[in-house]
């Protein structure tokens, strides 16, 4: 609380600065434009934790349907569904997507929405910032994916080991594409995590300790710290790699004295810790899901936080067990294998108190909790093949075979995954305002740990019988055509279950409509289809870069599509609809664009939990009736400060891939080195333009007005255009808020 | 597609028995999980053990040779996999307990609100920590021994000759072999054991390494190209050939016979058809592989109709002699060295089988046998041609009393000239 208050004393200062209320700005301020374009400028929080989401899921089904060509082809021996080359980019794009733009994403989405709710703020730090890391993170992938249409995508793995990425072995631009697209991305996660460990750091509500804050609120703080440490290694690995593709440095060039093995430390220096940004989000939504299911507190909530942290500064010293048969000598091996072991031992406090969580509750077999459940033996099965791998001699034998395969698709998916849309389940009716489904949640269910056991459980056996990952063919007569037959079966179950997950959304949605009596009038389905229809035609045309193109193009639409279309104004669920713990279920669902009316005051940990219920001498629950029950919402709303919506995050954004595009073709042509001195012109034009735009607009009556703001929270941005005003001139160290309330018009970078 | 045929000397079924036994067994361990801990590990021990087969998977891990570096990994992960099951069990066979006991009875159920418990919490700190302990006791010197040297006299053509005119063992002795990863065949050159440069030219190889019984074979991995990872499954762990990089693998086998191996780190295009094989001969064999390796095969005979004549000629005239080594004859050093090519099993990176169908196939179209492959003819061959090129490729083996030299002014007898004549040098 230190630090609050410490700010709140900077933010007084500031209020001696002399006023200038008419701060032009570059560009005409967006206001009220309707619908599907205030997606483009909207800096709410909320609408940006939506836009991960959905963006995320849409990578989902593109990665899940390059996994499920990698399955056709290995279905059989000889496959024949697949070329090498063909094989070889589709396993380097579902590696590159599911990691950098489904996972990473996806728990960007719920940091973003949840954070500020659950600390009890109004927003993040930076709102502008949080818009600029979704339109970089969508403006990366996008460049990424255009190499699918332009000469062709990557084909080196994900991992990109040199000296196979260089130009002399792949001399196509796939690698350059993905250089530029990471490193874009790279920029989002980076400003991303620090947006949030600001936030997390000082704009909790009043009374929330760091050990007040909930579990997910601890993983969202160390997964950004990892994040923001984790990147710039990785971004060092691109640059450099980057330098010897584009103007023939020789970094990983051993005829130059360069090392291919540099490569590698700096990719797993970088690549382990993203291990555990992957994990730790997924870890703290269970951790939320299972005491509210089970209607106990989470087990030793220090114990997993601490663990947690643990794994995060453990997670840094265990790069090298990816490179157990690079040579690296005995000494470093038997090192690296020890510490790998350590990890061991915090994940296994983890799960035992989950158990113990179970253990006495009362549980509630909801959807999310059939998930977060399934988290704990799936993830148990993936760190137990974990410790196989740490046994460094015997991993000579495991690396790059199908065993490897198995044991990181059961943490990345059956624990990450498993934790992710468990907590989509979970957090569904507070984002859009409706129940998903039950039952068909559960049928979803059963499909989903189905088809994802009858993946990857075989995939262990495989491993084991010498099968070696990224074939893209293997013959008769190995011994692997039945495990491979049955991990292809289940891999199409697995696809059915997330296509079903749609169809499940798609229903609920339906049925909370007709129950609210909300009729929707545009033609959602319509639109997605006709967005379909020249990717269409020119498949049919056999014209598949043009077919690609405007598959990307009508993917953008039917983003759009789905931002709008998920929820629908009207359409609100219970608050509370699980009985939870957290403060994100004190607020309407879907909450108000200013979140919280009043600024809550914590004193427990689980407050909400602590506001409805009291022990009883025996420590056994007591409702509290409601006339005990302390509101928190009486007298007039404080006054509310929300930041204007702005372009410019999705310009500067979408300067950047005009930047790598043009790098991209730099190494072949001069004319790439052109467009990339555009790019960074419209990189330069966007940050002024920016810093000209004061975070809340000055002119009074101006507000973002959708989301059912009120009258008093228009007339509130007139005042925050005073606090806007006054901070402009607030030096870039103060992080502050402005003033002493939990408003938003700081956003000062 | 180039798989076919790739292993006449393996059975070409997988049992479906087994894939039963494998599903039972798992079926089993199902079963097991319900009755108790201690018959999971069992379980688990016994699942692997049915799983593996050398006989049906030529390449798993579970099935190691007796006595080898990939059997000391198998009983040194084999106790991991049994504790690994007992705690997997453990948490499983808990949660599914906690679930089912303390399912919610009603709406109202109001549990104990438990925070936590120190003590508990400590407890399950400790333990795996103890656990880890144990495995990390025994896991660091197996780490340790990996790599330690091998011990012992090169073994060379003369301590070769020497121990085995003596009738001694050539147990004790060690034998170095330079192996070089290729996009996409493993070269082996075996210095120690080459000729004399004079009469015997250098013993180098592809893609069948060659090794004595009993003898512990270090094998120094590099690359020419990319990284390539080196794996015989049923005899050693891999390790990586990492170009400006020297790394060393050890090999030893008791029992004799021919065991496959593939590589494993992605090197490109054709990675999945970059294969290789050991074959483990006894000492009087291996010295007589030795020696016939290093002599030259005989020369066509210098016939306009003879077709292995006219195949050399080709050879030549179509580029093929610009890449490919064939000793006394013809000296590229970009893909595999020929001299001995039809001693060899297979060929291609060991995708094929070596016979006649298959080099025709190859000849015709590499690109297409080998995505990306760098053997790139300079222009289509024609059927002629590819009949001319079979029958001179087919020339390349030893002869049974190799007493040639690397000038051509001596050879083995010409199997095409039954009486013996010297075959004239082509061109």
């Amino acid at each position: 609380m230190s630090i609050i208050t410490a700010n709140r004393s900077y933010g007084a200062a500031d209020e001696s600065r002399p006023l200038n209320p008419s701060i032009p700005g570059a560009i005409r301020r967006p206001w009220r434009i309707n619908s599907f374009l205030s997606w483009v400028t909207t800096v709410d929080h909320k609408k940006i934790g939506i836009m991960y989401g959905v963006t995320a899921f849409m990578w989902f089904l593109i990665g899940g349907a390059e996994a499920l060509l990698i399955r056709a082809q290995l279905a059989r021996p000889n496959g024949q569904v697949l070329n090498a080359n063909l094989y070889n980019q589709i396993f380097t794009m579902h590696g590159t997507t599911m990691v950098f733009m489904v996972v990473m994403p996806l728990s960007s989405a719920f940091f973003n929405y949840f954070t500020p709710l659950m600390v009890g703020a109004r927003d993040v730090a930076f709102p502008r910032l949080n818009a600029l890391s979704y339109w970089a993170f969508l403006a990366g992938g996008l460049l990424l994916y255009s190499s699918v249409f332009l000469g062709g995508a990557p084909s080196g793995g994900w991992f990109m080991y040199a000296p196979n990425s260089s130009v002399t072995y792949n001399p196509g631009n796939g690698i350059d594409f993905w250089i530029w697209g990471l490193l874009i991305m790279g920029v989002a996660s980076t400003i991303g995590s620090l947006n949030l460990i600001v936030t997390i750091l000082n704009m909790r509500a009043p009374g929330m300790t760091l050990f007040k804050m909930p579990v997910f609120i601890w993983m969202t703080l160390v997964t950004s710290l990892l994040t923001l440490f984790a990147v710039p290694v990785i971004t060092v690995a691109f640059v450099l790699l980057m330098f010897d593709r584009t103007f023939g440095s020789h970094f990983f060039d051993p005829a130059f004295g360069g090392d291919p093995v540099l490569w590698q430390h700096l990719f797993w220096l970088f690549g382990h810790p993203e291990v555990y940004i992957l994990v730790l989000p997924a870890m703290g939504i269970i951790s939320e899901i299972l005491p509210v299911f089970a209607r106990k507190p989470l087990f030793g909530y220090k114990f997993i936080v601490l663990s947690g942290a643990a794994i995060g500064f453990l997670g840094w010293g265990v790069w090298a067990h990816h490179m157990f048969a690079t040579g690296i000598g005995p000494l470093s091996v038997s090192a690296f294998s020890i510490t790998t072991m350590t990890i061991a031992v915090p994940t296994g406090v983890k799960i035992f108190n989950w158990l113990a969580t179970l253990w006495q509750g009362s549980i509630r077999l909801r959807v999310p909790m059939l998930y977060a459940i399934s988290f704990i033996a799936m993830f148990t099965i993936g760190g137990l093949s974990g410790v196989t791998h740490s046994v460094a001699a015997d991993d000579r034998q495991q690396t790059d075979t199908y065993y490897v395969v198995a044991h990181f698709h059961y943490v990345v998916f059956g624990g990450i995954m498993f934790g992710l849309v468990g907590g989509l389940y979970y957090w569904w009716p507070k984002i859009f305002g409706y129940v998903l489904n039950e039952k068909l949640g559960k049928i979803q269910f059963c499909l989903w740990f189905l088809g994802f056991n009858l993946t990857f459980a075989p995939m262990h056996l495989l491993g084991l019988q010498g099968m070696p990952r990224r074939y893209y063919t293997y013959p008769e007569g190995m011994g692997w055509e039945f495990w491979n037959s049955v991990a292809t079966t289940g891999a199409f179950t697995l696809g059915t279950a997330a296509l079903m997950f749609g169809y499940v959304v798609f229903r609920s949605r339906r049925q909370a409509l007709a129950k609210a009596n909300i009729v929707v009038n545009f033609p959602y389905f319509k639109v997605a289809l006709l967005a379909l229809l020249p990717t269409l035609v020119f498949a049919g045309l056999q014209l598949w870069h043009v077919a690609a193109f405007t598959f990307m193009v009508a993917g953008v639409i039917w983003l759009f599509l789905l931002f709008e279309g998920l929820g629908a104004p009207g359409l609100t669920a219970d608050d509370d609809p699980w009985d939870g713990r957290t403060l994100e279920w004190t607020i309407s669902s879907p909450p108000p664009a200013e979140n919280f009316t009043h600024t809550p005051t914590v004193s427990h940990l689980d407050e909400f939990w602590h506001r409805k219920y009291a022990e009883d001498e025996e420590g056994r629950l007591v409702l509290l009736p409601e006339s005990e029950r302390v509101d928190y919402n009486v007298g007039p709303a404080e006054h509310i400060h929300l930041p204007s919506p702005s372009l410019n995050p999705f310009l500067l954004a979408f300067s950047m891939p005009v930047l790598g595009l043009g790098m991209v073709y730099a190494r072949t042509t001069n004319v790439g080195f052109a467009v990339a001195g555009v790019g960074v012109l419209l990189i330069l034009a966007s940050i002024y333009s920016w810093i000209l735009e004061p975070a809340v607009d000055p002119t009074p009556g101006l507000g973002d007005t959708e989301g059912g703001m009120a009258e008093e929270l228009v007339l509130a941005h007139a005042a925050a255009a005073t606090q806007s005003a006054l901070s402009t001139g607030a030096s870039a160290g103060a992080l502050t808020t402005g003033s002493g309330d939990n408003d938003q018009s700081g956003d000062q970078q | 597609m180039p798989v076919d045929q790739l292993t006449s000397d393996v059975p070409q079924n997988v049992g479906s028995a087994l894939e039963q036994e494998c599903t039972s067994m798992s079926l089993m361990s199902r079963f097991a999980r319900r009755s108790g801990v201690a018959i999971a590990g069992v379980a688990t021990a016994l699942l692997l053990a049915s799983c593996g087969n050398a006989n049906d998977q030529p390449l798993t891990t579970l099935d190691p040779v007796e006595g080898t570096q990939a059997d000391d990994l198998r009983n040194l992960i084999d106790p991991v996999y049994a504790i690994a099951a007992v705690i997997f069990v453990l948490i499983v066979g808990g949660t599914l307990l906690f679930v089912i006991k303390f399912r919610a009875k009603g709406d109202d159920d109001r549990p104990k609100q438990i925070e936590g418990n120190t003590r508990a919490e400590i407890t399950w700190t400790i333990i795996p920590a103890l656990i880890m302990l144990g495995v990390a006791v025994f896991t660091v010197p197996a780490i340790i021994q990996l790599d330690r040297d091998p011990k012992g006299d090169e073994l060379t053509t003369q301590v070769l000759a020497q121990r085995i005119e003596r009738g001694d063992s050539i147990d004790d002795t060690k034998l170095t072999v330079e192996v070089i990863g290729h996009q996409w065949w493993w070269e082996f050159r075996y210095n120690g054991l080459g000729g004399d440069g004079i009469t015997t030219g250098p013993l180098i190889v592809a893609n069948e390494l060659v090794i004595p019984a009993n003898v512990e074979t270090q094998l120094n991995l590099r690359s020419a190209d990319v990284i390539h990872n080196f794996w015989i499954p049923r005899i050693a762990g891999k390790v990586y050939a990492i170009p400006g990089r020297e790394n060393m693998l050890k090999l030893e086998s008791p029992e004799t016979g021919t065991y496959l191996g593939q590589c494993a780190e992605f090197c490109g295009s054709s990675h999945a058809n970059m294969r290789m094989r050991v074959v483990v001969l006894e000492p009087l064999a291996f010295q007589d592989w030795a020696k016939r390796q290093i002599g030259v095969p005989s020369r066509p005979v210098a016939d306009p109709n003879n077709p292995a004549k006219k195949g050399a000629t080709l050879f030549v005239s179509r580029g093929c002699a610009g890449c490919h080594a064939v000793n006394g004859f013809a000296q590229g050093n970009v893909g595999p060295n020929l001299t001995h090519l039809y001693d060899r099993s297979v060929f291609a990176g060991a995708i094929f089988q070596l016979n006649d169908e298959n080099m025709r196939k190859w000849l015709r179209n590499p690109q297409k046998e080998k995505p990306g492959s760098l053997m790139v003819l300079p222009q289509q061959l024609s059927e002629d041609d590819i009949t001319n090129l079979t029958a001179y490729l087919k020339t390349l083996k030893s002869c049974d009393t190799p007493t040639s030299s690397l000038n051509g002014n001596q050879a083995c007898p010409n199997p095409s000239t039954p009486d013996g004549t010297v075959a004239a040098q082509p061109n």
